[in-house]
């Protein structure tokens, strides 16, 4: 008995994990889906939530048929991962997908909100998308450091912004109404995590921020069939 | 009474395991922190099979306004290939289990592959610990219990001295 205990217990341990493993993964699986849905629901209701700062930053065919609403922080990893897939898709569907990007700077991150009114302050110069891309590919070193300003001035001075002007943005009124607008709007939508992204008003489950999952969601709208 | 349990150890103990081969060699101080070993790589594969288990639900590929490990587990080092971190940390605390059981039976070759194991676990940690620490400057608490059981794993190993027969 004593030769086949160890390999019992192995195999016992074995099956634990892997049921235990599922059962977490089920379960966790189907709470995303359940805040998802609540989400659809908040988001279905007439008003479609508040609405966010006016002019929205929007990048593609103004006219396109499907809308990519994304709510993000500049300090979020996971935000700068989709970041590159928006970019990959917006190339893709050229003409056919409009993106909006919303602040959701989240308090944990201590650099999020900085970086935030600093797109901001480039974005009243035009430069909005050009200190967005900026500061994704330049976040794990501003991230980590002390101060994020002495970065964001480097990107407004290699951007040719007024840095008098982009220097008194930074602290003025106007960049934190906009962020504060889109903060009004992501509550209102029931979003609470970044990123969260929605698609024609539609909020998108995590699990299908990455192309594969993202381009499902387009092809159904677009009405094509996705290739394999 | 307690005169011969201090006395007389190593004598009583080879006398009480006569129908167990030389060969194995077990000792109770080997049987006991063998399985110190299985309860640590236990508590790790639960930690790391959760991570996974979390990681596939696509958990982390947000981040939550109350800290949490996505900045950790949301970041590119998070994956090795595509294959999230924890599952592979699960597959070795895994094998670190499946290994102390082995030798804690008195099965000499485990040992060997416990430290080859554990070492590999040590090294990888030591690097994650330097990736939090200083690339990434966050921390995920579900990642440090896994680098205190592989460092406590790691202290069993190198105090559990190999038996005549592991040699």
């Amino acid at each position: 008995m004593n030769r086949y205990l160890p390999f019992a217990l192995i195999a016992l341990v074995a099956a634990v994990a892997l049921g235990s493993g599922t059962a977490i993964y089920r379960s966790k699986d189907a709470r995303i889906e359940a805040d998802a849905a609540a989400a659809a629901e908040l988001a279905s209701q007439p008003t479609n939530g508040k609405p966010g700062a006016k002019a929205p930053h929007i990048r593609g065919a103004a006219k396109a048929a499907v809308t990519i609403e994304e709510f993000a922080d500049f300090q979020c990893p996971p935000c700068g991962t989709l970041s590159g897939v928006l970019k990959n898709l917006e190339k893709a569907y050229e003409g056919k997908v409009r993106m909006v990007f919303r602040h959701y700077p989240l308090q944990n991150h201590v650099h999020a909100g900085p970086a935030a009114l600093a797109a901001e302050a480039a974005g009243l110069q035009g430069k909005f998308w050009e200190m967005h891309d900026l500061l994704y590919q330049h976040r794990a070193a501003w991230a980590a450091a002390p101060s994020l300003r002495p970065f964001v001035d480097s990107y407004a001075q290699s951007l040719g912004l007024d840095l008098a002007r982009f220097a008194n943005d930074l602290e003025g009124e106007q960049t934190k109404a906009r962020v504060a607008a889109d903060r009004e709007r992501a509550d209102s939508l029931g979003v609470d995590r970044t990123p969260s992204v929605f698609i024609n008003q539609r909020p998108i489950p995590f699990s299908s921020f990455d192309e594969a999952g993202l381009r499902k969601e387009i092809d159904a709208l677009l009405n094509v069939q996705t290739p394999q | 009474m307690s005169k011969r349990r201090n006395k007389g150890r190593p004598r009583e103990h080879q006398s009480a395991r006569t129908i167990v081969p030389e060969a194995t060699g077990r000792s109770r101080a080997h049987t006991i922190l063998y399985a110190i070993a299985m309860l640590l790589a236990l508590v790790g594969l639960a930690d790391a099979t959760y991570l996974t288990a979390s990681h596939l639900a696509g958990e982390t590929a947000a981040c939550i306004a109350a800290a949490g490990c996505s900045d950790v587990l949301g970041s590119s080092y998070a994956k090795l290939g595509g294959v999230p971190l924890a599952g592979l940390g699960a597959l070795a605390y895994f094998g670190a289990f499946s290994a102390a059981t082995l030798a804690a039976f008195g099965y000499a070759r485990a040992r060997k592959f416990l430290v080859g194991i554990v070492a590999v676990m040590f090294l990888t940690t030591l690097y994650l610990l330097y990736v939090m620490s200083f690339v990434l400057k966050a921390y995920c608490d579900y990642c440090l219990l896994s680098a205190a059981l592989t460092f406590a794993l790691a202290g069993i190993v190198i105090v559990t001295p190999p038996r005549k027969a592991d040699r």
